[in-house]
């Protein structure tokens, strides 16, 4: 297998995702959620981003989510071929989490360094047949 | 829902971090069977009124989506080579809300929380009612 190990950087549903991070970072405070929810911070969303920017063009993009604790994240949904997310924390950690087609599942922390075509393809690559699909 | 944060408006579906709160305060929930679905938008449309006077963020009502006890009970992840049930769905009605109930995970753990937060975000897909019926 050939993984590609073009940036997507450019690609335009790219900025809208970096959009919908930066949105959540100027937009959701402490507190948004009600009393004990959390904005996201600048280490989550830093982390989310690098992850963000380090996908190949071949993957399926995915699409953002911000939970009440203050975690960022990304989340793949592959309908009956499987779900992945990766999410960072206050700190900025990184952790993964996919369930396959069978059900079987797999969590792991990642750092960062880690993130790039050959991560991804191993993770996200193998969910589904990663035909023509629009996040 | 409240806040487009938990919404995908592309497909009209929930986001996983929907569920979040299953894992820390409770998720308030009404049973259908108490309450009609003209009563739910109307409480719905008027918590979003409330929280947007309370807050510096406009609270739209969206609408709500179904899961069924039952298959919310069902839900389990695997702890120490088990299944272990991941949800209980407890009666906590109210004087002034006889349909209230309450989803609280019941496992504890980075791993298994990931798990049963996509499995109930599974169940909950293609359900979302909408105060006008549209998708």
């Amino acid at each position: 297998m050939t993984w590609s190990i073009a940036s997507q950087k450019s690609n335009p549903t790219v900025e809208r995702l970096r959009d919908e991070i930066a949105h959540f970072e100027s937009n959701y405070r402490d507190g948004w959620d009600g009393p004990g929810t959390h904005g996201p911070t600048k280490e989550a969303v830093g982390a989310i981003r690098l992850a963000l920017d380090a996908i190949p063009s071949g993957i399926v993009l995915p699409k953002t989510m911000l939970s009440p604790s203050g975690d960022i994240g990304l989340y793949w949904d592959f309908a009956n071929e499987g779900y992945a997310d990766l999410n960072a924390d206050a700190q900025g950690c990184l952790s993964f989490f996919s369930r396959d087609c069978k059900g079987g599942e797999q969590f792991e922390t990642v750092p960062s360094i880690l993130l790039g075509a050959q991560w991804y393809w191993a993770r996200v690559g193998r969910l589904s047949n990663q035909g023509n699909r629009a996040a | 829902m409240l806040d487009p944060a938990f919404f995908d408006a592309a497909t009209g579906e929930p986001k996983p971090t929907l569920f979040e709160d299953t894992s820390s305060r409770g998720a308030s929930t009404n049973r259908r069977q108490y309450v009609s679905d003209q009563q739910l938008h109307a409480r719905g449309i008027e918590r979003a009124a409330q929280a947007t006077a309370q807050s510096t963020r406009p609270k739209t009502y969206i609408g709500f989506v179904s899961v069924g006890a039952r298959d919310v009970r069902s839900i389990t992840t695997e702890l120490n080579g088990a299944p272990c049930r991941a949800f209980g769905v407890y009666d906590t009605a109210q004087e002034s809300d006889p349909s209230h109930a309450d989803i609280c995970q019941l496992i504890r753990g980075r791993a298994a929380a990931r798990s049963v937060r996509s499995q109930l975000y599974q169940l909950a897909k293609g359900t979302l009612c909408r105060p006008d019926h549209t998708q």
